[in-house]
């Protein structure tokens, strides 16, 4: 009877995660073509191989199908999406959760440099990075430089600013895009960070930013 | 007032014409004094005005630098610098820079020298930390000639909250027209401190120069600032000769003041012929019972339907609670979301003001954070 109580407690993740699979094949089965269906499934059998999340590479076949983009270009997108949450991965470490995983994705697609995620990961070891790396790609989409924005948001996270200041920032930089200011400044002006030589400052910067020497 | 007003016109007027959107210039004017002493002449005392003009753009960066000395005795000396320079996107870490110089140096003391400058380098930078490799290309004209100068430099960067330091090695070679040829390798650390309104500069080279005897270079430097717009500068050093210019080394003290720094915010383009508005299209409040109201402020319409990564990419209806004011409530985990609007069966667009990102699929995407 214990055998068989045990042997039912072990089928259940596995039981969970074949329904799981079905439930997202029969989501994509009744949006996509056959062909396309096989593509993103295979996909998603290497982000688990990867333990890498599945759920945004649905998602995104998802937005593909209800655009009305053709198969190979959803295959594409959700290929591109497995790349990028697995530079993520990279970057963040083993522990990330998938929340974490998706934004940093996010951030990679944005152009933010591997360093800044690293680095802003390093700087929030003791919580979520999730809101820091949504905040730095909608900085980036906003049009701020990602440089500038990856100092911004660095900046403040190194001060210890919480999830609520951060999206403050986003928020306000948003307001003042909206009132006609340029990105570029509306981020150095909301986060205190300097445009002119945003760090980190690539040394001949800093070699011209030098004070002039002798006549 | 009047010369800053003054500037501001000038410079405006002289960047609009440069695409100045999400552009910033900063201006800033030294007055000082101090005390030279060339390797070859007697030391002297020298009064100096310096002006520094700089404008950014996104990954460009130019700057124009130059100082006017009047001598101790009589005579007037000048040096000249600008520059640019342009970043490549990052890739895997790694970006490139690609950057131009000139310089111009003419006194009474030494003779004219005169420097054109290409450089290319690769950076391999994070947030705090980085190195780079580059190697550059000169024309140097020392007073008599023309000749070439061969360039390369390696280096690496730390920054720490107000704390930064860069070690930097480069080696040059030259060659003067049957007269002298050689090349020196020059080795620096660099500190930079800032503590509230003092910012501190120091540094330590050492020139191995071939056929000379080695020199120890030195740097020091001091900015205090009495207000945003007024500091005081000090600084005392000991630097190498140029060999390729002609241009002798030297020792040097100097004191002044800093007017700095004017920063011109050019007028932003407006690219939407929407009114423009403080008020944020899109909105989350997230209740104590997990369910995320989401507010669309906008449009005036008979339907405003909505699809997202929370509603499986199938179009929800909105609401609408007041005119132009819509909503929709939806119970997800916190995460960063995408999303599109359509109006009155419309095309499937994000809200004006809305962070936005290539779709992959020939279109835009909306961004929404929803927080617990």
């Amino acid at each position: 009877m214990i055998k068989i109580r045990v042997l039912s407690l072990a089928l259940i993740p596995t039981l969970v995660a074949v329904g799981s699979v079905l439930a997202q094949d029969s989501r994509l089965a009744a949006r996509v073509d056959a062909e396309t269906q096989r593509g993103v499934e295979a996909l998603a059998a290497s982000a688990r191989a990867q333990q890498l999340p599945t759920e945004p590479l649905f998602d995104k076949a998802l937005e593909g199908a209800s655009k009305g983009a053709p198969g190979d270009q959803i295959v594409q997108a959700v290929a591109r999406l497995l790349d990028d949450l697995a530079a993520a991965r990279e970057m963040l470490g083993e522990d990330a959760t998938d929340s974490e995983l998706l934004a940093g994705a996010g951030a990679v697609r944005a152009g933010a440099a591997p360093g800044y995620i690293t680095a802003l990961a390093e700087v929030r070891s003791s919580s979520s990075v999730m809101v820091p790396l949504a905040v730095l790609t909608d900085l980036i989409a906003l049009g701020v430089p990602p440089d500038t924005a990856a100092a911004a948001v660095a900046t403040l996270a190194q001060s210890g600013a919480t999830d609520a200041e951060l999206e403050d920032l986003l928020r306000k930089v948003g307001s003042d895009i909206q009132a006609g200011y340029p990105p570029v400044q509306a981020a150095s002006i909301r986060s205190g960070v300097p445009t002119s030589v945003p760090p980190p400052a690539p040394p001949v910067l800093i070699e011209l930013a030098s004070p002039v020497r002798d006549p | 007032m009047g010369w800053r007003r003054s500037a501001t016109f000038l410079f405006a007027g002289l960047f609009t014409g440069l695409h100045p959107a999400g552009a910033q210039v900063e201006a800033s004017i030294d007055f000082g004094a101090g005390s030279i002493d060339y390797d070859d002449a007697p030391a002297f005392y020298v009064y100096n005005i310096s002006p520094r003009v700089s404008y950014t753009r996104g990954v460009a960066h130019v700057v124009g630098t130059a100082t006017f000395s009047r001598f101790e005795s009589e005579g007037w000396g000048t040096r000249i610098l600008s520059a640019a320079s342009v970043l490549t996107p990052t890739y895997r870490g790694f970006r490139g820079e690609l950057s131009a110089r000139g310089e111009s140096n003419a006194n009474r003391v030494t003779t004219a020298g005169r420097e054109l400058v290409a450089q290319a380098r690769i950076h391999y930078a994070g947030l705090k930390k980085g190195v780079w490799i580059g190697s550059a290309a000169a024309r140097v004209w020392n007073g008599t000639f023309w000749q070439s100068v061969v360039r390369g430099d390696a280096g690496a960067w730390l920054q720490v909250r107000d704390f930064g330091a860069r070690a930097t090695v480069i080696r040059s070679s030259y060659e003067l027209r049957n007269l002298e040829s050689g090349s020196y390798v020059h080795a620096e650390g660099a500190v930079r401190l800032k503590r509230g309104s003092l910012e501190l500069d120091a540094s330590v080279g050492r020139r191995f120069d071939e056929g000379f005897a080695d020199v120890l270079t030195w740097s020091l430097g001091a900015n205090f600032w009495l207000n945003r717009r007024v500091g005081l500068v000090a600084g005392a050093g000991k630097y190498a000769r140029d060999p390729a210019q002609a241009l002798p080394g030297g020792n040097y003290v100097t004191f002044g003041m800093r007017l700095a720094p004017l920063i011109i915010a050019t007028p932003p383009r407006v690219r939407s012929s929407h009114p423009r508005s403080r008020s944020r299209p899109v909105r989350v409040i997230t209740g104590a019972d997990g369910v995320s109201i989401i507010r669309l402020v906008g449009p005036v319409a008979g339907t405003v339907e909505l699809t997202g990564s929370f509603t499986d990419w199938r179009p929800v209806r909105m609401m609408q609670v007041a005119p132009g004011v819509w909503e929709m409530r939806t119970r997800v985990p916190g995460g960063s979301y995408l999303f599109n609007v359509r109006v009155d069966g419309g095309e499937w667009v994000v809200p004006e003001g809305v962070a936005s990102v290539d779709d992959d699929f020939n279109g835009r995407v909306g961004r929404i954070l929803i927080t617990p």
